[in-house]
């Protein structure tokens, strides 16, 4: 038996970019780029966080599972509050949640290891986004190519969670700003998760920004290769 | 032996609930403290009297006149680590259920039972049980290694916390021993077999070798060696799931890990193959493949692409819902009535079905060859089918098949030209008529034979 590793859909896209690999939750992650990731950040920068542990759950009973595992969920739906360790926990309807942990969290992969097992009223839901970070004073201008909804209306305060198309992908994004930068996060399919990489990359690049690693955005970095 | 319900409270019956915790309440009561206790701590007295007054006495409690005095929302009887981890599944689905744990021994653990010593005032932890399980890192389900996340438990301490090396610091080695009732004479055969490529090990020795010296038949260790050491297929070296047509017969469903992946696998035969669909996250796809190529190296495992697939599923005269069938097509006309439970009380599009099983449809799926005086050009698909000069269907699906070197394929034409049972005529591109015949499916493999595992 081996102990496989997991393979992020960016992964080869990543992998063109003289990557300094890691390894976060089991899965060989850019912790930095060749270039100037500070420049690219000030500017607009992307970053492959597919990394992190999903979890979907729904059902009319999903809410009252989550809070009784001690989960605080947000209230009304299209609305995101955070988990320890810097993950996310978001209502995407009255009885559907999507949740991801932060490098040091662990609320997600405890939810979908009992998830499944029988609990009336909760349903697991299969989550294989790849998850996507913009961070950069000119996120802006980058969204307002790919997307009609106003983000600069989306402040970090009011943490809503928007669905809608991005460059004819459906995503979901949330604003998660990055020590004084604003920043947003966006999950896909998997499967189109390369054609929305090349192309925010591209536009970003076009701002005077591009593709970084993930070490200046988690709080905990993997285990250097 | 008479126990009382207070025994079970006092001894081994422990209530998992909030506020309690009874390790330290036994703790606080030496005498009473099972890890501390001395000697032998398997079947001790008082676990197994009432099992024996049942099975070799035959005598009867009864139970059903006892009051129920307490109510629990579980009771798990056996307090070993499957019994724990229900106990403990269930509370975090329920965190205010009350839960009952039973069990007929001084301590909970089952074999994994610990023995606690002191030695100038140092508490030494060693094992009452089990010394250790099977690798959690590789073949542990995701759930089981969340249970052992979940209670702190470092599988990685194993690592540097147990002495491996001890035994062959002592000069010790494995044996095998064989006795005379069941062997006809005791021997004892010394030797580590392990793998060819751990010779480290002390008095390592070859397979052949060390089985050689078995007071068995020639014959038999010629099996016990070909039984480790014969080539499995790729997917028998990468899992443990139990892959024998009894245990997973065809159309049959299985999760299982494969090569460390948590997987779904079905024995399906759109291809009328041996085979298997398997389904994984998607992170692991790659880490999956990577594993099954590794493992069917030496087989000469390839992969193979969709084009492939279509013809030997043409030869088998599976159809593709989109290509062979469209929107409008019903399961009649598809000639899979046979997939219908029409006496279902109820489904949706029943009635509709109903309505047009009471018509004979004008056009069905049909398997066809070419005639084999053909020589010009080959219909495609969409290509016309036509009789009495006017459109009679259309075709599907059509390839060559080097299996049959045939062209073969699937048609709607009408019922006229099945009632015939005969010919009938495709129009090509050029307008040429090329004469087809239909034919029985599957056209390859009739009786399924390649679809099970050679005898």
């Amino acid at each position: 038996m081996m102990n496989a590793t997991r393979t992020s859909p960016l992964h080869d896209r990543v992998a063109e970019l003289n990557p300094q690999w890691s390894v976060v939750r089991g899965m060989r992650t850019a912790a930095g780029l060749a270039g100037d990731e500070t420049g690219a950040r000030e500017s607009v920068a992307v970053a492959d966080l597919s990394c992190l542990d999903k979890a979907g759950i729904k059902g009319p009973e999903a809410a009252r599972w989550l809070e009784s595992l001690g989960i605080a969920v947000p209230a009304k739906a299209n609305a995101w509050t955070g988990l320890p360790g810097g993950g996310v926990i978001a209502r995407l309807g009255r009885a559907e949640f999507f949740l991801e942990d932060g490098a040091a969290g662990d609320t997600a992969g405890r939810v979908r290891d009992v998830l499944g097992t029988g609990i009336a009223g909760v349903y697991p839901v299969i989550r294989q986004d790849a998850g996507i970070a913009l961070v950069g004073r000119r996120v802006n201008e980058l969204l307002l190519q790919t997307c009609n909804v106003n983000f600069q209306e989306v402040d970090s305060a009011s943490r809503t969670v928007v669905m809608t198309m991005m460059v004819g992908v459906a995503v979901l994004v949330i604003r998660q700003d990055h020590q004084t930068l604003p920043g947003f996060r966006i999950w896909c399919d998997s499967t189109y998760a390369p054609y929305l990489w090349e192309t925010l990359s591209g536009i970003a690049a076009e701002l005077g920004g591009g593709p970084i690693g993930t070490g200046s955005l988690l709080s905990q970095a993997g285990k250097l290769e | 032996m008479s126990i009382t319900r207070r025994d079970f409270l006092n001894g081994a019956a422990l209530t998992i609930a909030a506020g309690l915790t009874p390790a330290t309440q036994l703790a606080a009561q030496p005498a009473r403290y099972p890890p501390a206790l001395m000697g032998l701590r398997g079947q001790h007295e008082g676990s197994f009297e009432a099992a024996h007054a049942l099975a070799r006495e035959g005598r009867k409690f009864p139970v059903d006149g006892l009051p129920i005095s307490e109510t629990y929302d579980l009771v798990v009887v056996g307090g070993g680590i499957s019994g724990l981890s229900a106990a403990w599944f269930y509370r975090r689905a329920k965190p205010s259920a009350r839960i009952l744990i039973l069990d007929n021994h001084d301590d909970f653990g089952g074999h994994a039972k610990r023995n606690e010593f002191t030695l100038d005032g140092r508490r030494i932890v060693g094992y009452g049980g089990s010394q250790s399980l099977q690798s959690p890192k590789s073949l542990y389900s995701p759930v089981a290694k969340g249970l052992l996340r979940d209670l702190g438990v470092d599988v990685t301490r194993f690592e540097t916390a147990f002495e491996r090396g001890l035994y062959p610091s002592l000069g010790l080695s494995r044996g095998t021993f064989f006795n005379r009732e069941m062997f006809g004479r005791d021997v004892l055969v010394t030797g580590d077999p392990g793998s060819d490529e751990d010779n480290a090990r002390p008095n390592a020795k070859p397979l052949s070798e060390f089985v050689s010296a078995f007071p068995i038949a020639e014959a038999s260790k010629a099996q016990i060696v070909a039984l480790y050491s014969a080539a499995r297929d790729p997917l028998a070296g990468v899992t443990n799931l139990d892959l024998s047509a009894e245990a997973f017969p065809y159309l049959g469903v299985r999760e299982a890990e494969i090569a460390g992946v948590p997987a779904r696998l079905l024995r399906a035969g759109f291809v009328g193959e041996l085979g298997y669909e398997i389904h994984v996250p998607a992170d692991r796809a790659c880490a999956l493949w990577d594993a099954l190529m590794e493992a069917g190296s030496v087989h000469g495992i390839r992969p193979f692409g969709v084009e492939a697939q279509r013809l030997l599923r043409l030869e088998k005269g599976h159809i593709i819902i989109g290509q062979d069938t469209d929107g409008l097509t019903t399961p009649g006309e598809a000639a899979v009535d046979w997939a219908v439970k029409m006496d279902k009380p109820y489904f949706v599009g029943q009635r509709s079905l109903e309505i047009v099983q009471r018509k004979n449809p004008k056009a069905t799926l049909v398997g066809f060859t070419l005639d084999s005086t053909n020589e010009g050009a080959v219909p495609k698909e969409c290509h016309l089918v036509i009789r009495d000069g006017k459109i009679a269907g259309r075709v599907t699906s059509i390839a060559w098949s080097p299996a049959l070197e045939k062209h073969v394929g699937l048609a709607f034409v009408s019922r006229e030209i099945i009632a015939n049972r005969g010919g009938f005529f495709i129009r090509v591109d050029d307008g040429r008529m090329v004469p087809a015949r239909i034919a029985k499916t599957p056209f390859y493999d009739a009786a399924g034979d390649r679809q099970k595992f050679a005898a």
